[in-house]
């Protein structure tokens, strides 16, 4: 859809505006990744760092960007400085702003700017073409911003369709129903059932709790309708591929085994010094971010594969992998991993470099520890078409399986995030799932059985 | 399975394959290295004390480890240092890791008794029969160190507590990794831990070979370095070592009791089963999986049980419990229950050699009796708690993991605000910035019964991470290496 967009700047198309807005957020999904990639002037860069460090000393209220302003539409947010791409050679450093938000990306930007214009010149400012200080306004804010967008070729939602304000507010819910809990006097009580009720009647004696009672927001039925088309569609055309071109396809595989068979795998260790430094503000909260950068191998053999697997990984994640299990097949032996909240593959540079990120549950070791023991087919399918990744054959076997040679690539590839911001720091995924599963059980009616296993959530 | 030769069971420091059960005195000697020409002579010659996995000392038996400062103050090239592990070299003392392990506040290293001192380079441990033996042992050692270039720092003396019980009142040490090579009736398809996690130059857990240190076969002049099995041309420093974690953990006895005494009115449940709850095994021993309702001592060193079939919601024992997280056995995902389960758990065991140290709270060792003291106004200022030492490969996927990942985190398996009630840290900042206290939840039927700000009963006073070689490796870590 955003290839309608160019259209719109000739003045004859923009009374399909309207039109063509509606059929953008019609193909969107419920919660989008916001990518923001400014190119950094040089002599701002101190400065720009500074003022970064301010920000993430109080990253829910400062002068600048206080992310807290966005509680009813922001998940996670970051600010980090990605080093130019043959940087020290060519500069080329940029300020890379990312959120995963709720709606769309163009109603946050304008929230943004609207809600904190002149805390983005703090830190925009520090970029090449932000406007000048007498033109910022309103419009030249949000144009620059817009025209800085890059998208994202996979992005991964724990779970689609569940916003910030539901995952608050149903954090509140268990609160408030544990601290009943604490005054109930259980024995008085002859079953779970009727425990249940007691539950559901204190809530509907709250009227700030009234609104658990509704079912929580569902995207729309048209919404989940074009969905299901579009995965029919897709899988119909990956069918497809596979039923006329596999000798290509099986081809395809030979050409990049040999390639593999001669790659070279990065024989050096990260510096004890720059892992002390990444760890550092790690394991303040309950989830931790990540954000990695590499090269990719060169040649358009490992572009187009890295591309095609980006589609192959982003139709997954959207239409199979959206409801808090990454990569979970059971029928074909594959765990899956329930600690991620939000991911995003984005290429950059003319496809030369591959940028990661995501948020994560637990420490950084046992996010690897998942990726080693559970899908490490998924990562390499990808990041093997990265230079130096452990050798991996077929293109989804070892590879991340040497559990060392991988710990220590995300190592040199690991970048700082110099800002990061999280609006329920003290919930897991997992945590989150149970909240609106507690929420869920106060509809309707249960028996023994099943008001036995609701109560079991608490 | 890996084969061991007689060559390596005369490698492997001893204390790598057993406790020295039958040896109840022990001693922590911590020593700064002061003068390194005399030291190394001084340590050559101890090397022929060191006592190694083919013996079964009956009388006395010696082991040593290494700082990374130690490795330093050895002179030991800085390229060789580099390829020993990174969590080695950084040390406990780094800002990430006061974080995950707990180790913050009025727990800081600033405030420990030792360990954060950047002259703590060696560690001598000694085990011995009875007191008198250790005595003269130590003695002998004290009076030779003016003239060895060695500095005590400290001492740290530890006794065996009766009927292996830690302070609290609870048996302790039941669960052990399970090590096929180590047993010397194992059948040759005997499952068990990969040696790999407990021993450098053997295939972990995950058939690889864990990152260690190797060195040009030039330096080892004397050749006493095994070859690197990996194909290399180096020689193979790290082979038949491991890694030592050591932390003085300080138990708040007469607290502990006094607590559960409140609590367990408060929460209509007897102290010692409210104890037992959060530990997971009765003070028997006893695992609450077999034994839900009361002690059963004829359990007490049951280690062949599993959670997922018996206790899948932590009816007996809680999925909080002490045990539960440190061992989760076959209770997490991927697939609770499965082999593959028990393999994840696998691939985060510790070899625990810890020892109790300071006097009891009542010789008894009971914990009723302990709840009668604290009624009566018997409460004493003794330093009570264990030396905490353990051994693995890889420090960072073992001992800090289940330090972090499993006790300290409020939100393991599902829960939201409950750390290892009895190890876990409290008041992390997550939970600060949301309001919520550190609880214990014993799930139940209708509802679960939850316990709330639980305070600390056990406190870090000191801690380091050793390197703990093998003899020839020690050997050539004493030789001059900067010729």
């Amino acid at each position: 859809m955003d290839a309608l967009q160019p259209l719109l700047n000739i003045p004859a198309f923009s009374v399909l505006e309207p039109l063509v807005s509606r059929l953008q957020k019609f193909n969107q999904q419920p919660q989008n990744p916001l990518t923001v990639r400014a190119e950094l002037n040089l002599e701002q860069e101190a400065k720009l760092r500074e003022t970064l460090k301010r920000i993430s000393e109080n990253v829910v209220r400062n002068q600048s960007l206080p992310f807290g302003l966005f509680k009813d539409s922001l998940h996670f947010a970051r600010l980090l400085i990605l080093p130019g791409a043959d940087h020290p050679e060519r500069y080329g450093s940029s300020l890379v702003l990312m959120a995963n938000v709720d709606g769309s990306v163009h109603d946050f930007l304008s929230e943004l700017v609207m809600k904190a214009g002149r805390g983005l010149d703090d830190v925009f400012g520090a970029c090449e073409g932000y406007p000048e200080a007498d033109r910022r306004n309103y419009a030249t804010r949000l144009v620059f911003l817009t025209e800085k967008l890059i998208p994202a070729q996979a992005f991964y939602i724990n779970t689609i369709g569940r916003g910030v304000k539901q995952i608050v507010q149903e954090d509140q819910l268990r609160q408030a129903i544990q601290v009943f809990l604490q005054q109930v006097d259980v024995q008085m009580l002859s079953s779970a059932r009727e425990l249940r009720k007691v539950v559901i009647a204190f809530i509907k004696k709250n009227p700030h709790l009234l609104w658990a009672l509704a079912p929580a927001a569902q995207p729309s039925f048209w919404w989940k309708a074009k969905e299901q088309l579009r995965l029919v569609v897709l899988a119909f055309l990956g069918a497809l591929v596979v039923t006329w071109f596999w000798p290509l396809l099986l081809a395809w595989l030979l050409v990049l085994q040999t390639k593999e068979s001669k790659d070279q795998e990065e024989r050096r260790r990260p510096p004890l010094l720059r892992l002390t430094q990444l760890r550092a503000p790690e394991d303040v909260y309950t989830h931790n971010q990540f954000s990695a950068v590499g090269y990719l191998k060169s040649g358009w053999v490992r572009k187009t594969t890295v591309k095609v697997a980006l589609s192959v990984v982003h139709a997954s994640l959207r239409h199979v992998f959206n409801k808090g299990n990454l990569a979970g097949v059971p029928f074909l032996g594959l765990e899956g991993v329930d600690t991620i909240h939000f991911a995003r593959w984005v290429l950059i540079d003319d496809d030369r470099r591959l940028l990661f990120t995501s948020n994560y549950d637990g420490s950084l070791e046992s996010y690897m520890v998942d990726f080693v023991d559970k899908v490490a087919w998924g990562l390499n399918l990808v990041f093997s078409n990265g230079q130096g990744y452990p050798a991996t054959r077929w293109l989804v076997m070892d590879g991340a399986r040497n559990e060392q040679k991988f710990k220590d690539f995300l190592g040199n590839h690991q970048l700082d995030t110099d800002v990061w911001y999280t609006p329920y720091g003290h919930l897991t995924a997992v945590n989150i799932a149970n909240n609106a599963a507690i929420r869920q059980g106060l509809q309707g009616e249960m028996n023994e059985r099943q008001a036995q296993q609701w109560l079991a959530r608490l | 399975m890996n084969q061991l030769s007689d060559q390596d069971w005369n490698d492997l420091q001893a204390l790598v394959v057993r406790g020295y059960g039958n040896l109840p005195s022990a001693c922590y000697l911590l020593l700064t290295i002061t003068d390194v020409v005399v030291a190394k002579k001084y340590l050559t010659q101890q090397l022929s004390l060191l006592t190694v996995a083919t013996q079964k000392p009956e009388q006395l038996a010696m082991n040593i480890a290494l700082t990374a400062q130690g490795l330093q103050a050895l002179c030991v090239p800085e390229n060789i240092i580099k390829g020993f592990a990174d969590e080695f070299r950084a040390g406990m003392n780094t800002p990430h890791r006061r974080h995950i392990l707990g180790d913050e506040g009025d727990q800081a290293p600033e405030h420990w008794q030792w360990g954060h001192q950047q002259s703590l380079h060696l560690l001598i441990m000694l085990y011995a029969v009875d007191w008198p033996h250790l005595e003269k042992a130590v003695d002998e050692i004290q009076q030779a160190l003016p003239a060895a270039g060695l500095l005590l720092q400290q001492r740290l003396d530890s006794e065996s507590l009766p009927q292996q019980k830690e302070h609290f009142g609870f048996q302790d040490g039941i669960a052990q990794p399970y090590i096929a090579e180590f047993d010397s009736n194992a059948k040759d398809n005997a499952k068990g831990v990969a040696l790999g996690e407990f021993v450098l130059g053997y295939k972990n857990a995950y058939g690889y070979y864990t990152q260690r240190p190797k060195v040009d076969a030039k330096l080892d002049v004397q050749n006493c370095l095994p070859v690197d099995l990996e194909g290399s041309a180096l020689k193979d420093l790290g082979k038949n070592g491991t890694y030592l974690v050591f932390r003085q953990l300080q138990q708040d006895v007469a607290g502990f009791w006094h607590w559960l005494q409140q609590a367990g009115e408060k929460a209509d449940i007897d102290p010692v089963k409210l104890a037992s709850k959060m530990v997971g095994r009765w003070p028997s021993g006893a695992p609450l999986v077999k034994a839900p309702d009361e002690d059963a001592p004829d359990l007490k060193a049951l280690d062949a049980f599993a959670y997922h079939q018996e206790d899948p919601e932590g009816y007996r024992c809680p999925l909080g419990a002490h045990i539960r997280r440190t061992n989760p056995r076959d209770s997490l995902p991927p697939e609770p229950g499965s082999e593959k389960s028990m393999a994840f758990s696998d691939r985060h065991r510790l070899l625990r050699r810890g020892r109790a140290y300071g006097a009891p709270f009542d010789a008894s060792m009971s914990p009723t009796e302990f709840l009668k003291k604290i009624a009566a106004g018997k409460v004493d200022n003794q330093d009570r708690g264990l030396h905490f030492i353990c051994l693995n490969a890889n420090i960072t996927r073992q001992f800090e993991f289940v330090q972090y990942t499993w006790a300290n985190n409020p939100n393991f398996n599902g829960l939201y605000q409950d750390p290892d009630p009895i190890i876990g840290s409290r008041g992390r900042v997550a939970q600060r910035l949301s309001g919520a206290t550190d609880d214990f939840t014993m799930q139940a039927c209708p509802v679960r019964q939850k316990v709330s700000d639980l305070p600390a009963f056990v406190r870090t006073r000191g801690g380091a991470y050793f390197f703990l070689p093998s003899k020839s490796a020690l050997q050539f870590l004493l030789t001059d290496l900067v010729s």
